[in-house]
Order: C-alpha cells, then structure tokens, then sequence
C-alpha cells in the first residue's frame, strides 16, 4: 500500500546513476573526446545521439562561458544551512530553558505540569510511600494535588488501565509476576519486580504519630 | 564602484546591442565580478550581477545577457530544430527571449527562486508561441564565402543532422519532465544544481532522473534498431 504515492518503478544501481552522471556531465561540459575514449558505453546509440545533437546546436552559437557562473538560488545553501542551525540551537535553547524555568519556578516541589517530582529511579510503590509521608502531616491544609505520576507513557497507561479497568489487574499482575510485561512496540521487556504492586501500602508510622492518608491511587488499588 | 565609473558607464552603453553581448569588455562592478568568476563559478557573482542589473546597470545587464544567452540559443535550437536546413526561426526565438528577458529584468524580483529559472520560463513561453505560429519564413541565404569552407563536409553535415534529428525525436517522445531536464542538463549545460533549481528538484533527484531518461532514450534507440 502506497498510501497515494506513486511506487518506484524499479530499484536503480548507485553506481549506474553515478556514471550516468558523469556522462552527462562530459555531454553538459562537451567533453564530447571523452564519451569515445575508455568508456564502456563508447558503442551506446543514445550517447552518440545526444552528442549529434550538441554538435548539431553548437554549431555556429555563441561559445558557452568557460567559467560559467552557477544559477542558483537566491540564497546560498552554506548561509541556508547556517540559518538552519542557528535556527535549530534557538528553538532547542529556548525549551531547554522554559522548561527550566518552569520546573524551577513551580516551587514546593511541583513541575511544570503541577506534577511532584520524584526521584526518576524511585519505584512506584516508594512513590506512593513517600506521597503519603510528605502529604500526611499537613492534615489541615488544602488538599493537595492527587493527580498521578505520569512520568513514563507506559506507565501512565499502566496507571490509567488499573484504575478504569480493574478486572485486567489479573493479566497485568501475572504479567509482573513473571518479571516482564507487554512493551509498546510488542516485546517483551525486562521491568523492574518492584514495579507498582495491587497490594495495599501499609503506611509507615510517620513523625508526628499521626497516620497517613493513602494516595488515591493506592485506595483504588486496595481491594 | 564610483560616481565617475558609473557616470561614464551611463554614458557609453545607451543599450545593449548584439555585438555588445558577443564579445565587449566591459567595466566598473560587472568587469570585476566577471574577472572573478574567471577563477572559480561562484553562484554570489552571478546574484550580485543580477542584483545590479536590475537597478539598471548597462554592464551588469550586458554580463549578464552574455552569460546567459549562449544556453538560450541552444535551448531553443534544440527544441525548434532545423527548419530548411537552418536554425535562423530558433535564432530569432532565443533573440526574443533575450529581449524579454531584458524588458522583464526590472520587474524581476529576487524571491529565492533562480535567475535561470525565470530565463528559461520565458524562453520555454517563447517557443510555445513559435510552435502554435508555425512560421515558415523566407530561408536567408548566406552570402558566397571568399574562401574555402572550413567546415564539415556535405556528407558528414548530413549526418549530423540526421542524427540530431533522430534525437529530438527520441527526446519529443520521453515525458515532459524528462525531456526538459535532458535540454537543460546537455544542451544548455548547466550542472545538475543548477538543473535542480531550475526544475524546483533536488540535485540527488536530478541524478536519478537523469539516469532514467538515459536508460529509456537507450531503450527506445535499441528498439529502433532492431526495427
């Protein structure tokens, strides 16, 4: 399926195209000497006829320049290119530094999309640890954000599909248990065993002796 | 280049005849950019040359018109052919263009696009005109040569023509797009950079291209021969 585009006709040799190449540079420079001499394709009739009709149009005009000036476009490729990086390192440049500006203006520990940050190595059932220890003194604040972690497409999903969809915790959990699950691109990845668990978080005694409120997250997954 | 070059340039090129293209000197701004490209083709010259041309400097549109004017006339005798045995319908067409190309020069606005490209479109209408026309004028004659004849012999002269005939045709029956990059790319010899701005391809495609008009003109020229 081509999806509207026309197939190639045929695959082509690179380096036929390249002596095709130079053959019509030797026709394009009247080199006409050279398309005679040491070439394989001295006895070919659509060379001798493309050089019939050079002779046949040279004759009598005005000399083609020696030096002839490239026709180019208006704007050099070399300056093309340059703009093109230039434009590349400003664009990468400047989200490099929103995105660090966000993420260090958020405060309190709160990214840019209002997410908490967490130690990329940190497991989710550590996540969940530690966003009921942080979280479970401040008991007479405003609730804070719940929303979860969506640091990993995958795991968001993993996320999403657990809480809408508990039925398939089974598959997922067997999945785990065998120490792998079903990757994006169909493979069978090695995941991490400590990976978010169905199990319920057994809240560690937190400092002020209060206990913690389990993460939203964490309720959904008790059974 | 000064008030005293320019002022004298004004002076001395009212406007550009045949014999000024074919081979005057020319001076100021144009003689330098063409004294450097002597060396190297550099695509800048060629841009700064037009840029001058179309504020109206006589040399720079002078250097210009003879840089171009060589691919147009053979652009056009390939694509006009002989008619009587003479190029003189092709001749006149290339004159033609280079006129327009002369009165256009001021309104042509550099938008990123070549030089060559807004040349060969003109020429490309011009023969289109010449073709619908048809004309079939009066054969000019040349007049008796005082000496001998330099040149190629009856026979040989017969066959080059035929073979070029043979070839237009074989080139009339390839794709438009095809038969287009082949005049360029041979007759008018630019590169295939240059090809590929005028045509709004790449050279890499250009390549490729090329490559397969030779191989269905070497098909069609077998075909012919075992016929």
């Amino acid at each position: 399926m081509t999806r509207g585009r026309a197939a190639t006709p045929e695959p082509f040799d690179l380096g036929a195209v390249a002596g095709s190449d130079e053959l019509f540079e030797a026709l394009s420079t009247r080199r006409l000497a050279d398309l005679n001499t040491g070439r394989a394709d001295a006895g070919d009739p659509a060379v001798s006829l493309l050089a019939a009709l050079v002779a046949d149009v040279d004759a009598d005009a005005p000399p083609l320049p020696v030096a002839r000036p490239r026709l180019s476009c208006g704007m050099p490729a070399g300056r093309r290119r340059g703009v093109r990086a230039f434009v590349t390192f400003g664009v990468a440049a400047l989200v490099l530094t929103s995105a660090g500006a966000a993420a260090a203006g958020g405060g309190h520990n709160t990214g840019a999309m209002r997410t908490t940050h967490v130690p990329a190595g940190t497991s989710g059932a550590d996540r969940s640890n530690a966003n009921a220890q942080r979280h479970a003194p401040i008991g007479d604040g405003p609730p804070p954000d719940r929303r979860p972690v969506e640091r990993h497409p995958g795991r968001a999903h993993h996320a999403v599909s657990q809480r809408n969809a508990p039925a398939r915790q089974a598959d997922n959990l067997s999945s785990d248990h065998h120490g792998h699950h079903q990757s994006r691109w169909g493979a069978h990845a090695p995941t991490d065993v400590s990976r978010p668990t169905p199990d319920p978080v057994t809240p560690s005694p937190s400092p002020t002796g209060q206990t913690p409120t389990p993460a939203p997250e964490d309720q959904d997954l008790a059974p | 280049m000064n008030e005293a070059d320019r002022r004298d340039l004004d002076g001395h090129h009212a406007f550009v005849t045949e014999g000024a293209i074919a081979g005057a000197t020319y001076r100021g701004a144009a003689d330098d950019l063409r004294l450097s490209r002597t060396g190297r083709g550099d695509e800048n010259d060629l841009r700064d040359l037009t840029s001058l041309a179309v504020q109206g400097d006589p040399a720079a549109v002078e250097s210009l018109i003879g840089c171009v004017r060589p691919m147009i006339v053979r652009y056009c005798r390939a694509r006009l052919g002989r008619v009587s045995g003479q190029y003189h319908i092709a001749d006149d067409v290339a004159q033609e263009v280079c006129i327009a190309v002369l009165g256009a020069l001021p309104r042509y606005r550099d938008m990123g696009r070549p030089f060559a490209s807004f040349v060969f479109g003109i020429a490309s209408h011009k023969i289109a005109d010449a073709l619908r026309s048809a004309i079939r004028a009066a054969v000019p004659t040349e007049d008796l040569p005082d000496g001998p004849d330099e040149g190629p012999g009856p026979e040989e002269t017969v066959v080059r023509y035929i073979e070029a005939e043979h070839a237009r045709d074989l080139l009339d029956r390839l794709p438009d797009h095809q038969r287009e990059l082949v005049l360029l790319r041979v007759v008018a010899g630019l590169s295939a950079e240059e090809t590929g701005n005028v045509l709004g391809m790449s050279a890499g495609a250009v390549r490729v291209a090329q490559h397969r008009a030779i191989a269905r003109l070497r098909a069609m020229a077998s075909e012919e021969s075992i016929a």
